[in-house]
């Protein structure tokens, strides 16, 4: 019975994944050995971190779509803060977006507004203050040798991997055994009758919007310290990847389930993907396209699927004749 | 529901006290009332305004928002470039920037019909279009540039005002009569007020989405083709903040986010509202990036006011 869950959880994505890796292996040399394992682990410090905050605001029956707009952000205020050190560099915007997010945690648990509607304010609202931190214009790190440690590679590590799997393994300890972390999944699970039976909603709310912004922070801060700069007008498709990595590891649109092995999963998959087409030669929308293919699929498929069984359950109960039910839309 | 479809003075109060303060600002402002600022501020919330109407009966019809505008309208622009760049006849350039628009927007409209939530359908979808565009045009080497025969008097102007303007007014007017006039337009503020009572009064909501994604398609089509005529070239990131512009139009133009209460009119004042207060910030030498925080920050509080109002009086 245990085994059967897993697979149902599991089994679709770990198919997905080994063969997009055994195919991409197969016609891009970039895949095989320690050099391929390289090339995928480095999905999980920018998209791996940014999709583990937004699937827990997924998981709590919300949506975060400030995540891009938060890692930009902070990737500004770690290139300004690049002087007092890497670490301070890397913890300032984290603590600062973290603040941010715990705001609108609160006006969204509070005010029972739609959590879509507040990020996408927030989002305008952190492009103009991303253009404000980095004045207008393109900037730099002064000093790049205090971002030299996050260039460093033993085999198949880097800091910023190391730092990713730190954060999953945290992750998947508070989903799983920690109460806070049980309660996002009961607030995003049947919302009425987790305030009936006494779990505080508005808490896990609250926890999930500031660990999705501090931790798009932290994706962000690295991201922007190892290039070296930040750009108040790129475009970025971070929301985008992140979304799309949620979604095709199998966390729920309708909430309450999921855990961090999906999060693992999805960004996993896309990683494969991006760096298996990249070292065959091909452009950002190459992957962008494939990725945005993979998303629309991916949740098709969930609704589809999710009609399929309600409709067997209506005409189960004789009702209708199994024919007009709908699935309800998030 | 009823008595908010009649009395819609709560989901004006907002809207009016930002006016105001418009009022305020722009009275205090030297140089905002001249004839040639009007004119560049109401030019500059054409596109964004025209492209608003049409994402407003999607928030109507209770589907919030698209956020795939910007993909959308780049088509639209794309297509319209390489046509003129190839010489063909005006009118065939902008018949198939506009049908491939509202075919695009087609498919979006199945993907909600079948129950997936508007936002991820038009996110992913905006990007296939965006990577499908973006591979077509970086064979020809990413910009396409022509010189608009037969369409330069876009940029002119008739009876002394500029005719993206008036374009801008005729497709609000439009968009507004259907809106109130016509049956499809009182079906999608039925939807969006009450599904199941749509659909117990016979309403079809394949039928609204359908209709709302085709003028979703018909107005990103022609702000796409506005966009690219005015420079006289489109790239695939050509109009790069249109998605969030007109999201912050919608919803600062007072459209109720739950569906059922707003029109396209409001969301045409909101583009207008959004380039004045820019266009005042402008003058007062601020920077870009304080008119955008200002512009998120006044979408939040209206979000938030509407809201909490629309709270008390249920």
């Amino acid at each position: 019975m245990r085994n059967a869950r897993v697979i149902q959880q599991y089994g679709a994505q770990v198919l997905v994944f080994a063969a997009a890796w055994l195919g991409f292996a197969a016609a891009a040399p970039g895949l095989r050995g320690s050099a391929g394992v390289y090339s995928v682990l480095l999905g999980f410090p920018l998209v791996g971190l940014v999709a583990l905050g937004a699937a827990g605001t997924i998981i709590a029956g919300e949506m975060d779509l400030s995540v891009g707009a938060s890692a930009a952000v902070a990737g500004a205020i770690a290139v300004r803060c690049a002087g007092l050190g890497l670490v301070v560099a890397i913890i300032v915007p984290v603590v600062i977006l973290g603040a941010f997010g715990a705001i609108q945690g609160i006006v969204i648990a509070w005010l029972k507004i739609n959590s879509l509607l507040i990020t996408i304010g927030t989002s305008i609202f952190l492009g103009g203050v991303l253009f404000e931190v980095c004045g207008g214009n393109p900037i730099s790190v002064s000093n790049a040798a205090v971002t030299f440690p996050l260039l460093d590679r033993w085999w198949i590590f880097s800091p910023d991997i190391i730092i990713a799997i730190v954060v999953f393994a945290a992750a998947a300890v508070f989903y799983s055994r920690v109460r806070y972390g049980r309660e996002i999944y009961a607030t995003g699970g049947a919302r009425a009758e987790a305030i009936a039976a006494g779990v505080r909603t508005r808490r896990a709310i609250i926890v999930t919007f500031t660990v999705s912004a501090a931790l798009a922070a932290l994706a962000g801060s690295i991201a922007a310290l190892k290039v070296g700069g930040a750009d108040p007008t790129a475009d970025t498709t971070l929301l985008l990847e992140a979304m799309s990595a949620v979604f095709v590891g199998g966390i729920s649109l309708y909430g309450g389930r999921g855990t961090v092995g999906n999060v693992v999963l999805g960004v996993g998959i896309l990683s494969v993907i991006a760096a298996g087409l990249s070292d065959k030669g091909a452009q950002e929308y190459a992957v962008q396209l494939v990725t945005g293919l993979i998303l629309i699929a991916v949740v098709t498929f969930e609704v589809l699927a999710r009609k399929l069984a309600t409709r067997a359950a209506w005409s189960a109960d004789g009702l209708l004749g199994g024919r007009k039910s709908r699935a309800p839309s998030l | 529901v009823i008595r908010e479809l009649r009395f819609p003075g709560n989901s004006l109060v907002l809207p009016g006290i930002i006016c105001l303060a418009l009022l305020v600002g722009a009275v205090t402002t030297g140089g905002f009332f001249t004839r040639s600022n009007v004119d560049s501020f109401l030019l500059n919330a054409s596109i964004v305004g025209i492209v608003a109407t049409g994402t407003s009966l999607l928030t109507i019809s209770g589907n919030l928002l698209s956020l795939g505008m910007q993909q959308s309208a780049m088509l639209g622009g794309v297509l319209l470039a390489v046509s003129l760049e190839h010489r063909w006849p005006v009118g065939c350039g902008l018949a198939l920037a506009i049908a491939s628009v509202i075919a695009v927007s087609l498919v979006q409209a199945v993907l909600v019909a079948i129950g997936l939530n508007a936002i991820i359908a038009t996110l992913g979808c905006g990007t296939v279009i965006y990577g499908l565009v973006s591979y077509s045009v970086q064979v020809n080497g990413g910009t396409v540039n022509f010189s608009a025969s037969g369409l330069n008097w876009v940029n002119g102007s008739a009876a002394g005002i500029p005719v993206e303007i008036l374009i801008f007014a005729a497709v609000t007017v439009a968009a507004g009569i259907i809106h109130h006039k016509h049956k499809i337009g009182r079906r999608i503020t039925l939807a969006g007020s009450s599904r199941a009572a749509a659909r117990m009064s016979g309403v079809s909501l394949r039928n609204v989405i359908l209709w709302t994604f085709v003028a979703l398609g018909i107005t990103a089509g022609v702000g796409g083709a506005l966009g690219a005529l005015t420079v006289d070239q489109a790239t695939p990131t050509m109009l790069s903040t249109l998605t969030f512009d007109v999201a912050a139009a919608v919803l600062i133009g007072g459209v109720s986010v739950q569906g059922g209460a707003g029109s396209p009119v409001l969301a045409a004042i909101g583009a207008v509202l959004i380039a004045a207060f820019d266009n005042i910030m402008l003058l007062h030498n601020f920077s870009v990036g304080a008119q955008q925080l200002t512009t998120g920050a006044l979408l939040l509080l209206t979000v938030i006011v509407m809201h909490s109002v629309r709270r008390q009086t249920a």
